[in-house]
């Protein structure tokens, strides 16, 4: 089963940081990323990362989503190929050696070097936002949402999605097991899943919702729309926070100065 | 927005993210966005205002970024806040000129979303790098591009969201809180918390559910004291999780419907607390779906929100965390998340989050029921700490003798009525009497037969590093009624899922039928082998209860038109010929199971299995149940059930095989305690 956004319990230097800190973080990424054009800038930026997720003892974790990434990138070369004449031919997508139709859809150093930066800008914000993800307890996450002003009531909904989803994701394999022993054959591939869609994702809304009635009297007779906390001492910020955010600075204030030609 | 509207909200982007993350096995910059339709479902379903239709795209928004898989995460909290409001006026503008106005209403929406994020993205990753002046960047062969991803991903999103609409409005219209109930209240007067005042006071009280024409209470005149330990007891259908909502002032607060007399809760009226919020403080509820009560995302989460909510310092909110951890016996779950922890653990992290919020009252409905032996025990040892710490306890539960040692009276309710409210001594003695009727039935030994229809060698199964089967051996035989006992973990359900191939033999062999279940696919095996699982909701999923049935034979290969016949043999069978187009999911508990069972019949395998098939009924719907099985078993079909009911293995089945740490720890025939 895939987790999706589930935190792991490691003990690493990124779990013991503050949320904030850790959003912050990811804006500045996000910021650096979308700013660099210059594909060595971005690599550094990912191996940045990475090494931030080898200090934090989750490198393994990020490592996994490599594979993924990849795919995707190739998706996305193929698109800016196909999207983008710019610069020298270097080639041809059909080769030229290919009979009757070989030589056509030229591949150019503009197109590629545009896919390169968007595959490094996707590589570097999809880490950080894992880097988030893995590191971050939905409890604190939700505790940072709030003190940047998100109301309660949409806090508690970002809560309950990431609290049911790997439940409703053995629901969804345990509908999947009884459509099954129904002799049920959706077939395989793409066409198979979406065929499997009616038997499956039917019951799995309508059970799912059938939950509603007794969560939503949970959450009143637990009063958690009031969320008055009591302020938790491993909350606050610690040594690393004020680490990363020096670090956070000081890469602004270098960034802003590149950028503007300082240096 | 209602807390119900947030819980629906919540759980359909919990669903759009699962679908969200499948979806990215389509490669490309922009991948389709399933949850767009789901939040556009929730949308559709709750009509909130437009602050809360925004709110509900900044969560989807939120997730999408963290989930996604494109060319620009934050993008993603620019077009989905739109798409949500987009989906909403549409939908307002709609629903009551077009009966398509759900899925329009979403296909616009995720238009409007898709092409926002195409235009944020492309400006935002593009325009730091537009070539000079000459080259041939094409923006709009990106876009035309990647249009099509976004027309496809609208017209899926449309039929995703109109599919569900109608199952989902369906369901969210069973017990639909809305505006307060109409009342025809003798209201007591607002004394407030009272020291000496009953904890909960009937007063001429009775409820009818919205479009039900019999009230679901009537004439409700008791009071329950301070301290004192309540059994409510009764059959299935008569009222007793409607007695349960009005004791903790949830019908007064939070239900549609009509009301008359009134409910005081320490002396004070309900209605006369602000909110649920309010009486929260007093009263707490645990219900029978455990899951749907867990909202946190570990065990110690779950217990410190009800502590932190109180406003104790922290240390009184460690202090009391441990506290309230060791007395459920759950400290050694604290780190665990709600999905990996077994059912009578949830019931005890449930119960635990409970005693955080401090409540004087502890109301549990069914709380037991799904819950084994050894599980049904602990909650029973706590609920007899907290009445001796002076909590009032009122507890609904199928299985009275589980209560004896603890109950200070015992509350009958039939068809809406208290029919009696009796000393727990007096019950029990009437109780044990009628709980005997007889000896069991002589034992039947299982006579070993030429041709057994299962056979089992050295099956061992393993998940990962942990031991699920330990070289199970085992033959069974048509005509059998058999029986697996075991702990929760011992292995049951392991074993039944080799037999239809939802599992495979780590190593052994299955054979069932002649055919190798450990190669052969599960649905041809299906048609051998028929699986009802403990909750029948997990199989039905169509509009009326013949094209659930078909839904079976059509798999199998038989014509529509010829299987009438046979669906209205099979609906007589299980006792529902008259609910043949009425919607599964409005019928009651027994009646789906009886309706699952009845799928499973339609398909004529020659074994029928069934996990917990009597678990949430009643004595005389479990009993319906049996006779079923029992007539199949005559048939000559063989009848497979795990179950933790003992009272009825010991009256029912042929041959108990007793499962202990993946092992059969003994295989017996019904009453004879010994090896066979």
């Amino acid at each position: 089963m895939a987790d999706i956004l589930q935190y792991k319990r490691i003990d690493g230097v990124f779990h013991h940081m503050n949320a904030l800190t850790k959003i912050l973080f990811l804006l500045f990424v996000i910021i650096l990323a979308v700013l660099s054009t210059n594909p060595l800038v971005l690599l550094g930026i990912v191996a940045g990362l990475f090494v931030l997720a080898i200090a934090g003892k989750f490198a393994m974790e990020l490592a996994r989503q490599v594979p993924m990434l990849l795919f995707l990138s190739a998706g996305l070369i193929l698109l800016t190929v196909l999207t983008m004449q710019s610069g020298s031919v270097v080639g041809h997508l059909i080769p030229s050696a290919m009979p009757v139709i070989g030589g056509h859809i030229p591949i150019t150093t503009g197109a590629l070097n545009f896919a390169i930066v968007l595959s490094l800008r996707f590589f570097a914000m999809l880490f950080a936002f894992q880097l988030m993800v893995i590191s971050t307890q939905p409890r604190d996450l939700v505790g940072a949402l709030q003190q940047i002003r998100l109301p309660v009531d949409y806090t508690l909904m970002l809560l309950i999605a990431i609290r049911f989803i790997p439940t409703l994701q053995l629901e969804g394999k345990r509908i999947q097991e009884a459509q099954l022993a129904r002799a049920y054959n959706p077939g395989e591939g793409v066409s198979g899943k979406i065929r499997s869609l009616t038997p499956i994702i039917i019951p799995l809304v309508s059970n799912a919702l059938g939950k509603a009635n007794v969560l939503g009297l949970t959450i009143d007779l637990r009063g958690l729309r009031s969320m008055e906390r009591t302020p938790s001492p491993d909350k606050a910020f610690g040594s690393a926070d004020y680490v990363m955010l020096a670090g956070v600075g000081i890469g602004a204030i270098v960034a802003a100065a590149y950028y503007t030609g300082i240096i | 927005m209602k807390s119900r509207d947030i819980a629906v909200v919540g759980i359909l982007l919990a669903i759009g993210a699962i679908l969200r993350y499948l979806s990215n096995i389509v490669p490309g910059a922009i991948v389709a966005n399933p949850i767009i339709a789901l939040y556009c479902l929730a949308i559709i379903l709750i009509v909130p205002r437009v602050k809360d239709a925004l709110g509900i795209g900044i969560v989807a928004g939120i997730i999408s970024a963290l989930i996604s898989h494109s060319i620009f995460p934050p993008a993603n909290l620019i077009s989905e806040p739109l798409g949500a409001l987009v989906c909403l006026g549409v939908y307002i503008t709609l629903r009551e000129r077009l009966p398509l106005s759900a899925g329009i209403a979403t296909f616009i929406a995720t238009l409007a979303s898709g092409f926002t994020f195409l235009a944020v993205s492309l400006f935002v990753i593009a325009s730091s790098i537009i070539p000079a002046p000459g080259e041939h960047f094409t923006m709009g062969a990106f876009i035309l591009a990647v249009s099509p991803i976004i027309i496809l991903t609208a017209i899926a999103n449309s039929l995703i969201s109109q599919i569900l609409y109608f199952p989902s409005s369906r369901i969210l219209m069973r017990g639909m809180a809305a505006e307060p109930p109409d009342r025809d209240r003798r209201a007591l007067p607002e004394t407030g918390d009272v020291p000496n005042a009953p904890m909960i006071r009937f007063h001429g009280f009775s409820y009818t559910y919205p479009q039900a024409k019999a009230p679901a209470l009537s004439g409700i005149d008791i009071s329950i004291e301070q301290g004192e330990c309540v059994l409510v007891n009764g059959p299935t259908g008569a009222g007793k999780t409607t007695f349960c909502l009005a004791a903790a002032g949830i019908l007064t607060h939070d239900y549609e419907g009509a009301m008359e007399g009134s409910v005081a809760i320490l002396g004070k009226d309900a209605s006369g607390y602000e909110d649920m919020g309010e009486i929260g403080k007093i009263m707490g509820v645990v219900f029978d779906d455990a899951d749907a009560q867990l909202i946190f995302t570990t065990v110690e989460e779950e217990v410190l929100s009800g502590l932190e909510n109180r406003g104790l310092d922290p240390h009184e909110v460690r202090r009391r965390l441990e506290e309230i951890l060791r007395l459920t016996k759950i400290d050694h779950l604290r780190y665990r998340a709600p999905h990996t922890l077994s059912g009578g653990q949830k019931q005890r992290v449930s119960l635990a989050a409970t005693l955080a919020s401090g409540t004087r009252c502890l109301i549990l409905d069914e709380a037991t029921a799904e819950l084994d032996v050894e599980a049904t025990a602990t909650i029973i040892a706590i609920l007899n700490e907290l009445k001796r710490q002076g909590k009032t306890i009122i507890v609904v539960e199928q299985k009275p003798q589980e209560m004896a040692d603890i109950a200070d009276s015992v509350l009958i309710i039939e068809q809406g009525r208290v029919t009696g409210f009796l000393g727990a001594n007096e019950f029990f003695a009437s109780c044990s009497e009628d709980e005997h009727p007889g000896s069991l039935p002589s034992a039947r030994h299982a006579a070993p037969c030429a041709a057994p229809i299962i056979e089992i060698r050295d099956l061992t199964h393993q998940y990962g590093e942990t031991l699920g089967l330990d070289r199970v051996s085992l033959n069974i035989c048509p005509g059998e009624l058999i029986a697996i006992i075991g702990e929760n973990g011992s292995g049951k359900t392991t074993l039944v899922k080799h037999l239809n191939g939802l599992l495979r033999p780590t190593s052994g062999t299955v054979t069932v039928s002649g055919i190798d279940a450990a190669v052969a696919r599960t649905t041809d095996l299906a048609r051998h082998v028929g699986l009802v699982f403990q909750n029948p909701d997990t199989m039905l999923f169509e509009d009326t209860a013949e094209r659930e049935i078909l839904f079976g034979l059509t798999n199998i290969g038989r014509d529509a038109e010829e299987a009438q016949g046979e669906i209205s043999a099979v609906l007589e069978r299980v006792g529902l010929l008259d609910q043949r187009t009425t919607f599964p999911r409005s019928m009651s508990r027994g009646e789906r199971q009886r309706l699952a069972i009845a799928c499973v019949i339609a398909m004529q395998p020659e074994a029928i299995i069934l996990d917990e098939p009597t678990t949430g009924l009643d004595l005389a719907e479990a009993e319906r149940i049996m006779t079923i099985l029992e007539e199949l078993s005559r048939a000559g079909h063989t009848v497979i059930m795990v179950s933790h009911d003992m009272h009825i293995v010991e009256h029912h089945a042929h041959r108990i095989i007793r499962m202990e740490n993946g092992r059969i720890a003994s295989d017996s025939a019904a009453g004879t305690g010994g090896e066979t």
